[in-house]
């Protein structure tokens, strides 16, 4: 096995994580930190490299010879320090660059124009992973990926075929798409396809769909063959991570409820989720979870700011008969203890993290197929111009070359996820999906600049 | 559609003078107009330059195709020009160019102008084609080149 060398800026749990399993399997791996106090930790539990300093400054990234590693991972606690850093490390010279922030607005709305700026490879936000992985749970889907484009108007999402999915029983010409999305490509082993109406997915392969949030809900649901209603859902703890939980849900059912201890963020969930019971209360009360019906409830998830609260209201849930528990728990080293205790679905946002970053590296950087740079195929915005060959013409006949996709049109304000009889305007954007073989081809079509 | 049933195989130049972006330009407009009686020479050129300031169509590898759409002309328009030493054309990988294929089209051509970009470009993203342009001896060459590439599509 070929020896590669990585530097991971924060020597957190996400950043000693991934320098233990990258280390034990014989590659070399640089740790920077400017907490003095990681050092010692990390000579004493780990056989890396330390470099103390701050990893947004450049003589600590030269320190690290950035410039010599195959991958630069930007895990610390500061979003804003991850960001410069991966820019930083571009400049020195790095190959490639991971981010993870930890909220989810870096990504939902302006991710593309975050991933150029600070020319990251994989940008990756802990809190929408957390999400994902417990909508995932809820709702049987399997998701693994979604980047947000045209200002969030629309996603793509990532998500794997199983055995007995219609994706996979179906040529693509005879699947019943929801309006509004478009499966643009199957990826098998790491490799990208981009299918013909004779196509279908083989169980394991991923899909990439482009649409609307509700349109490709809608081809999930289809695809998963899961019925609409949910039953009675119950979250404990109403922060960020509860309130992007909820927003997944709506459309899925029509129960559910919040506990928030908090009167003031209460209040505020009551105002935003009017469909919605929002509870004032403590979610580890036998007695007021017994009064809200949890007993009842098909799913419980716990995702207040406490791991001990979060197992703890899991546990009198169980009690009380919910079928399903999820719970959030944020020290990753514990979670397995937990999973022992009691039959719960434990999420672990660090684990996450490094399960991703890991499946990026495993996969020789192909799994996220939709980074700006060094990718196999990516989004670019176009606009059209009068003098753009494509001004006037219909997509029936632009979509000559297979490796190239318009796959939306933003037109007025408005996202159309366009069929072959529509035609382009001058004035439209496009977001088109080009493999890098048809790169040149997307620039004669569409000259320009890349829009975001 | 076959790109050979649209070059004009009497405005082919295999060694361009040329050294600047818009005389490579001017230099195969001129070529095309002596052969094509539709087309008049400083009017493609205007058409061909203000196609170019939107972004260059050097598209890489060495390749550029400049094109665009021509008032009174009843068909699309092909010519193919090359450069040895290789131009500054402002290629979208900053390399110098040496293939200019040129494509004109009617104002209204519809599907057809597209399709046939997206076939040139094509078959200049084949290394083995870039290669056979370099090694032409004659135009002769360069259409049987062509017609290979016609063949296989």
């Amino acid at each position: 096995m070929d020896q590669k060398r990585y530097v991971i800026m924060g020597a957190g749990e996400v950043g000693r994580h991934l320098a233990r399993a990258l280390s034990v399997e014989g590659h070399a791996v640089t740790l920077i930190d400017s907490n003095p106090a990681k050092r010692q930790i990390v000579e004493e539990q780990l056989d890396v490299g330390f470099v103390l300093g701050n990893g947004s400054h450049v003589p600590t990234l030269e320190a690290s010879e950035v410039g010599a590693c195959d991958l630069f991972v930007a895990v610390s606690g500061s979003d804003e320090a991850n960001l410069v850093a991966s820019l930083l490390a571009k400049k020195v010279g790095a190959s490639r660059t991971v981010v993870r922030v930890a909220t989810s607005e870096y990504i939902t709305k302006y991710g593309s124009t975050y991933e150029k700026t600070f020319r990251a490879d994989l940008l990756l936000s802990t809190q929408l992973l957390t999400t994902t992985r417990i909508l995932n749970n809820v709702l049987g889907y399997n998701t693994i990926d979604i980047e947000y484009l045209a200002g969030g108007a629309l996603q793509v999402r990532r998500t794997t075929v199983e055995a007995g999915s219609i994706l996979h029983e179906r040529r693509l010409a005879d699947v019943d798409l929801p309006k509004d999305c478009l499966v643009l490509a199957f990826l098998s082993s790491g490799r990208l396809q981009v299918p013909t109406g004779n196509d279908r997915a083989q169980p394991g392969d991923d899909a990439l769909v482009l649409g609307t949030t509700e349109a490709i809900d809608e081809l999930e649901r289809r695809v998963s063959g899961h019925s609409l209603d949910l039953g009675l859902v119950v979250i404990a703890g109403g922060g960020s991570t509860a309130h992007a939980v909820a927003q997944g849900l709506e459309g899925h059912t029509k129960r559910l409820k919040i506990i928030e201890s908090d009167r003031t963020r209460a209040e505020l969930l009551a105002a935003e989720f009017p469909n919605y019971e929002i509870i004032h209360g403590d979610a580890t009360d036998m007695s007021a979870l017994a009064a809200e019906g949890v007993g009842k409830a098909e799913t419980f998830i716990a995702l207040t700011g406490h791991d001990e609260t979060n197992l703890m209201a899991c546990l009198l849930a169980q009690e009380l008969g919910a079928r399903r528990m999820t719970a959030l728990v944020r020290k990753s080293e514990t979670s397995s203890l937990w999973h022992k205790i009691a039959l719960l679905d434990v999420v672990s946002p660090r684990s996450l993290a490094a399960e991703r970053i890991r499946s990026y590296i495993d996969s020789n950087y192909e799994s996220h197929i939709i980074s700006f740079e060094n990718a196999s195929a990516q989004f670019i915005q176009r606009r059209v111009y009068e003098h753009s060959p494509a001004a006037g013409g219909r997509l029936a006949d632009i979509e000559i070359p297979q490796g190239l996709i318009v796959a939306a049109i933003l037109r007025n304000g408005k996202a159309i996820i366009p069929r072959g009889d529509d035609k382009l305007q001058v004035g439209d954007a496009v977001v088109l999906f080009v493999d890098r073989s048809e790169a040149g081809t997307a620039s004669l079509l569409f000259p320009g600049v890349d829009e975001e | 559609m076959k790109i050979m049933d649209i070059l004009a195989t009497d405005a082919v130049i295999l060694n361009l003078g040329a050294r600047e972006k818009r005389d490579v330009l001017a230099d195969m407009s001129q070529a095309l107009a002596k052969v094509e009686p539709q087309i008049e020479a400083e009017r493609l050129l205007e058409v061909l330059l203000e196609r170019e300031a939107l972004q260059s169509t050097g598209i890489g590898e060495g390749v550029a195709i400049p094109h665009g759409k021509m008032v009174g002309l009843d068909r699309l328009v092909a010519s193919f020009a090359r450069n040895p030493d290789g131009v500054d054309f402002d290629a979208i990988d900053g390399q110098p160019t040496h293939h200019f294929f040129l494509l004109v089209v009617p104002e209204h051509s519809g599907g057809q102008y597209l399709k046939a970009l997206a076939r040139i470009s094509r078959f200049f993203r084949d290394a083995a084609f870039r290669q056979k342009l370099v090694e032409a001896d004659s135009v002769d060459d360069v259409i049987r080149a062509i017609e290979q590439e016609d063949a296989k599509l």
